[in-house]
């Protein structure tokens, strides 16, 4: 189980940290070499401008990865606050529910898209854009999770003791929200990479001037149909492997932080 | 029953109505300006007094809760405005790349519903076995694919490698649109929905294989086997129907993911649909065009929720013969 | 007498802990009498009735060998000559018609027409046919388990926990069920934790702690102070019974 654990994460660290070791200004624009396929010197081969493709994935994953964190950052905060303003009264937890619903209701992309179209895309209007659509999912999470426990015996036992609202939060709530929220981010970091990644590949993100995957990946299309392969291909790979191992990582967690849970569902069969 | 269904029809209008209302507002208060939009690269062109005229003739001068009203009066009317970029009415515009959307969506989901659930039944019948973790990892590697560069692959290799499919368009080239055959449109469909199953695949995949293991280790299961019933007998009549019912509400509410991804998807082909006019209103600033499809998109999630819920209504004795669910 | 129904040295242990939840289990079962086994929450009994059937969770094992009229049982025992009345409602289908889990287990030619002759026999409405689980009284639930006994024409009953969780009057009906199975010559194997129920329906009693039978007795031997039980455990059982506590004190 510890292995599952951190092998996934200290590969996925370490390449990151091999990305922001790159400097930009390595990426040379270098025509003798340009439109080359891999090579021992060239690992993702090279493109129409002689760029070295392996130090432009890295720089392109680098970016990924801190939007990701960035958005699952700030998605999961709003979600908590979010959850936290439901908590008070069913009015205020109405209203909640029903803006989940809402945001839920268009597909993801097209919210993307239209914030994109409001606030002019870039690196904010992305960030922007990927917090409003990932919120809903860990908020309903939190908030269920959150009336459950206002119910528990104990918590009123609290409540009818004097304890005031924040000892609660504290106490009762933090404890139990924590863990739930640090699988929620969890989950939301490789959608949002993801998603940064589909809407820079439309245009809708960050500009073409960004080292992003998305742009890399956009950009390649033009040079398909000439075979260039590489183009394509390993800046995705490396994405790729980058939110497998995430994953990976992150669904050990969840099953680690719930192990108490399954473990109950087991002897209950 | 009735009740119920009353209740999420109004659900349904009400978001229907927030949605539209938020996305008005919102392109209204954005920098975008119409009116460039519509002259383009002329604008330096134009004096003020042109441009006022070009306002009052859309109504842009009115505030914008008239401006809202005008639209969604049009709109229920069935007058979606006119277009910027195609010069046409939106209306034409969409119905035009409709049928070519919904024939994408539609092999997308169907056949991505029925390896999802094959696959998922397979892997949770061979709990833990060597099937059930290669399915398992497929489904997982999948959900991390980005799906649009899964198409790029699919493309390469198919369309400029092997050449069997064409590298876009809905229909071949020189051929007015009333010519086109069902057959044509079939076959330039392909690839799109291919690379839109092959990811769609996972996710209905692992609810069911969930669904099932967790319906083959309940009291029932082992009352039937312990009487005598096994096999596929005992998988069709007492786990599967189990399984149905989730799988396929999971199904239909993935109605949203799956436009998403048709929009993907009909970009990397060049595949002239509905969610590809999206992107061009958007990039050029196209108002009446982007509200349209935005709604549309909406319209098509909420149908998608709505039948969901309607469905695990029909399906389960215990929802509709007046009970609460377990 | 032949026992129809022997458990032979039944063990079942944990996979990957090798802790023994059952251990060296040997029962036999004469023909046509009920057995009644009886013992604490976790002391084992419901995976005897698994082990049985060997139908046992995949993290648990068995050693050991049960044995119909003599020979090894297999899977084709399954329904025909050994049927299963688990604990609730909850084993049946709950998206299935009651009727039509009746039917299922009945391999004779017009099980339609013999499934509403059982819910006769059983004092059930015909409408009960076209019922869902979910729409049944707890002691409909269990007459409804019982006509799946009785629908596969098996020998041996084995009787996981039948009673647990009714009332008196429902109690006592489940009684009479069994009763009444037991008179149309079926074999039983009557698993609960009510002592009482027990000694009202079994012929003999084994009594299982931490997951081994520390007495079988006599139906007859349960009298008095418990005089004629061997086991100091069973003797404590039998003490803590209401009715005894009143002997015991005067």
């Amino acid at each position: 189980m510890r292995k599952q654990l951190w092998i996934p994460l200290v590969l996925f660290l370490f390449i990151y940290s091999l990305s922001i070791m790159i400097q930009e200004e390595s990426i040379t624009i270098a025509l003798t070499e340009k439109n080359e396929s891999p090579s021992w010197s060239h690992l993702f081969g090279t493109d129409w401008l002689g760029r070295d493709m392996f130090l432009r994935t890295l720089e392109g994953i680098q970016l990924s990865v801190t939007i990701g964190f960035v958005t699952a950052l700030l998605s999961t905060t709003l979600g908590f606050f979010l959850s936290f303003i439901a908590s008070i009264h069913s009015v205020l937890d109405h209203i909640v529910s029903w803006l989940i619903d809402l945001f839920l209701s268009l597909p993801h992309l097209i919210t993307l898209i239209l914030i994109s179209f409001v606030l002019g895309g870039g690196f904010r209007g992305v960030v922007i854009g990927l917090m409003l659509t990932h919120w809903p999912v860990i908020t309903r999470v939190l908030r269920a999770e959150w009336l459950q426990i206002q119910e528990m015996p104990y918590v009123q036992m609290s409540k009818q003791l004097g304890k005031g609202f924040w000892w609660r939060t504290k106490h009762h709530f933090l404890p139990h929200l924590l863990p739930q929220m640090m699988v929620g981010f969890t989950l939301i970091f490789p959608h949002a990479i993801l998603h940064e990644a589909a809407i820079t590949f439309l245009g809708f993100g960050l500009s073409a001037e960004e080292p992003a995957i998305g742009v890399i990946l956009s950009e390649s299309m033009q040079y398909l149909s000439s075979g260039m392969w590489w183009l394509a291909f390993f800046p995705g790979v490396t994405l790729l492997v980058m939110v497998v191992l995430f994953q990976w990582f992150a669904n050990t967690w969840k099953h680690y932080i719930e192990r108490d849970r399954s473990y109950e569902t087991y002897f209950n069969n | 029953m009735k009740e119920f269904v009353i209740k999420r029809t109004i659900r349904l209008f009400t978001l229907l109505f927030a949605v539209s209302f938020l996305t008005f507002m919102l392109v209204y208060l954005s920098p975008i300006d119409p009116v460039r939009a519509y002259i383009g690269a002329d604008m330096l062109l134009i004096s003020p007094e042109q441009r006022e005229a070009i306002q009052s003739y859309w109504g842009l001068n009115q505030s914008m809760f008239l401006q809202y009203k005008q639209w969604l009066t049009n709109l229920l009317s069935g007058d979606f405005g006119t277009s910027l970029i195609y010069r046409t009415p939106v209306f034409d515009v969409i119905s035009d790349r409709f049928f070519s959307s919904i024939l994408l969506i539609a092999i997308a989901w169907v056949s991505s519903g029925i390896f999802g659930m094959v696959f998922g039944t397979l892997a949770a019948m061979n709990e833990g076995k060597w099937l059930d973790r290669f399915i398992k990892g497929y489904c997982y590697v999948l959900l991390s694919t980005p799906g649009f560069w899964l198409g790029l692959l699919l493309l390469m290799v198919f369309s400029v490698w092997l050449g069997i499919f064409p590298t876009g368009l809905s229909a071949p080239i020189g051929i007015t649109g009333s010519e086109v055959t069902f057959m044509d449109r079939l076959y330039h469909a392909i690839l799109p929905a291919m690379t839109l199953s092959v990811v769609g695949v996972s996710n209905v995949c692992l609810h069911t294989r969930q669904k099932l293991v967790d319906v083959l280790r309940q009291p029932h299961i082992l009352q039937a086997r312990a009487n005598g019933l096994f096999g596929m007998r005992l998988f069709i009549r007492h786990g599967l129907r189990h399984v149905m019912i989730p799988a396929v509400s999971v199904h239909f509410a993935s109605f949203g993911e799956l436009f998403g991804g048709a929009i993907l998807a009909e970009q990397v082909f060049s595949y002239p649909g509905l969610a590809q006019a999206v992107v061009d209103a958007g990039l050029q600033g196209d108002v009446p065009l982007f509200l349209a499809i935005v709604v549309m998109s909406a319209v098509f999630v909420f149908v998608g929720n709505w039948l969901a819920d309607m469905l695990y209504y029909l399906l389960d004795p215990r929802l509709r013969r007046g009970e609460k669910p377990s | 007498m032949k026992p129809i129904l022997t458990i032979d040295q039944l063990s079942i242990v944990h996979r990957v802990s090798e802790q023994r939840l059952l251990n060296q289990v040997t029962l036999s079962l004469q023909p046509g009498e009920v057995l009644g086994l009886v013992g604490a929450s976790g002391s084992g009994k419901s995976l005897l009735a698994q082990g049985i059937f060997h139908l046992l969770p995949t993290n648990l094992y068995r050693t050991g060998e049960i044995y119909y009229n003599k020979r090894p049982i297999t899977t084709h025992d399954r329904g025909t000559n050994l049927v299963y009345i688990p604990q609730s409602v909850e084993a049946l289908d709950p998206l299935m018609k009651v009727g039509k889990q009746i039917v299922e287990v009945i391999r004779e030619m017009n099980p339609e027409q013999k499934m509403l002759e059982l819910l006769q026999r059983l004092g059930l409405q015909k409408e009960m046919a076209s019922k869902y689980p979910f729409q049944l009284s707890g002691g409909e639930a269990r007459r409804v388990l019982v006509a799946i006994a009785f629908a596969t024409q098996a020998e041996v009953v084995i009787a996981d926990e039948p009673t647990p969780g009714l009332d008196e009057a429902t109690k006592r009906e489940v009684i009479t069920l069994f009763q009444e199975l037991q008179q149309s010559g079926k074999t039983i194997l009557f698993i609960t934790h009510d002592f009482d129920v027990g000694l009202q329906l079994a012929d003999r009693i084994a009594v299982m702690n931490q997951g081994e039978i520390v007495e079988v007795a006599d139906q007859t031997s349960f009298s008095g102070d418990g005089d004629q039980l061997q086991h100091p455990y069973t003797k404590k059982l039998w003490q803590a019974l209401p009715q005894n506590d009143f002997t015991g004190s005067s």
